[in-house]
């Protein structure tokens, strides 16, 4: 019965322990990672992906995009604006806003399939074909 | 004239800062003497505290002595996460390495006897842990070259570790002056460190660990006891379906805390 009754109170002091070391994880960071994977680099596009049909552009002059840390893009089209990073319906996306050269407006969403610290991987639909965009960086 | 009475002056002066000096450091050692009385009046008061409490709770453990422990550790986590899907990617070339990476702890001990028959002891010690991390499994995102994973684990934790290990006696030394023990039992890891963002995303990780332990304690004579345990994880340290296990071996050295205070 003392075992029993030390047993429990060791049990006590051991949960009284964890429910003041315990704080919640934020468990909504998505965006900030995003971001953090995303900005101050320059992304690659590797492969393009539509339907069943891929095309590589590796070892090729290729398409770039850079997100810049202060939310400012600009790619190899000379497209350049801001971009955001957004999460409607549970899916991750890149929101773009740019003018071209030509000083007309832009605008674009690609969902983020993927993303990482090296590989970033989009899509979107048009005329409902899915077409995947792999970026990387070099 | 005035040359003797400076030199009377100078005379003076040299007695009396003399004096005063000797009055001071009769003075600061005076002091010295009741601060340190007046430690270890309180570290005697919270040693009897704790030892009346200490008897009060657990009355059926006796011969209870208090230990300082401390130590490296060599930590190593196996991951399997192929059942599990994110919207990140991680290029497992940068981050699978099969490998136990050195932390360290530090903490305190309790010994003695449980009914006058069963040696124990409760282990107290906050770790640093540093981690290997080995993916067992993989993932490929085809037409990129290479293997992934949709989880990264942590590398470095800041832990509470509370053990209750049983004691046994291994009678290779006839010499009663050495003793080589085997302890095991199980141990509770609190994780106090946050997760990585990646994690708090995912909100992969557990806060509470539960390993298996079992070791080799060397006594020497009394003065400090030498020790290996190996500490398995019994229970998965992230949520479902990623599965990760945590193992480490802890090197270390404990002696008794009367010898230093």
């Amino acid at each position: 019965m003392n075992l029993i009754s030390s047993i429990s109170k060791s049990v006590l002091l051991f949960t009284t322990l964890i429910v003041i070391a315990c704080n919640k994880d934020n468990a909504n960071d998505e965006i900030t990672l995003s971001y953090q994977y995303l900005a101050d680099k320059t992304w690659y596009l590797d492969y393009a992906q539509t339907d069943n049909l891929i095309k590589t552009y590796i070892g090729q002059s290729t398409y770039y995009i850079n997100f810049i840390k202060n939310r400012k893009t600009i790619d190899s089209d000379g497209f350049s604006g801001t971009y955001s990073v957004e999460k409607n319906n549970d899916q991750l996306q890149i929101h773009v806003q740019a003018i071209t050269k030509q000083l007309n407006p832009i605008e674009y969403i690609y969902n983020i399939e993927s993303i990482g610290s090296k590989h970033l991987i989009l899509n979107y639909t048009t005329g409902g074909s899915k077409t995947t965009l792999f970026y990387s960086i070099k | 004239m005035y040359k003797s009475l400076l030199l009377v002056f100078l005379i003076n002066s040299f007695i009396f800062s003399t004096v005063s000096f000797g009055q001071r450091n009769k003075q600061s050692a005076s002091d010295k003497e009741y601060l340190i009385q007046k430690e270890n009046r309180t570290i005697k008061s919270i040693k009897s505290s704790f030892k009346k409490s200490w008897g009060r709770i657990f009355t059926n453990f006796t011969k209870n002595e208090f230990l300082l422990v401390s130590g490296i550790n060599f930590s190593r986590q196996v991951i399997e996460s192929s059942n599990f899907n994110s919207n990140f990617n991680y290029f497992l070339s940068d981050f699978n390495k099969n490998v136990a990476k050195p932390g360290f702890f530090g903490g305190i001990r309790i010994d003695g006897m449980y009914k006058q028959k069963h040696s124990y002891s409760f282990l107290f010690t906050l770790n640093k842990l540093s981690t290997g991390t080995y993916y067992k499994d993989n993932k490929t995102i085809k037409p990129i070259v290479g293997e992934f994973s949709n989880f990264k684990g942590d590398e470095q934790f800041l832990t509470l570790n509370a053990a209750s290990h049983l004691k046994k006696i291994i009678p290779i030394f006839k010499a009663a002056k050495y003793k080589l023990y085997m302890v095991a039992g199980p141990s509770f890891d609190l994780r106090l460190s946050e997760a990585s963002i990646d994690n708090k995303v995912l909100s992969a990780y557990h806060k509470v660990f539960i390993n298996g332990d079992i070791g080799l304690e060397f006594d020497n004579q009394q003065f400090y006891t030498l020790f290996i345990h190996y500490q398995q994880g019994l229970s998965s340290i992230t949520k479902s379906p990623i599965k990760t296990n945590i193992n480490r071996f802890e090197l270390g050295l404990m002696i008794k805390a009367s010898d230093l205070f």
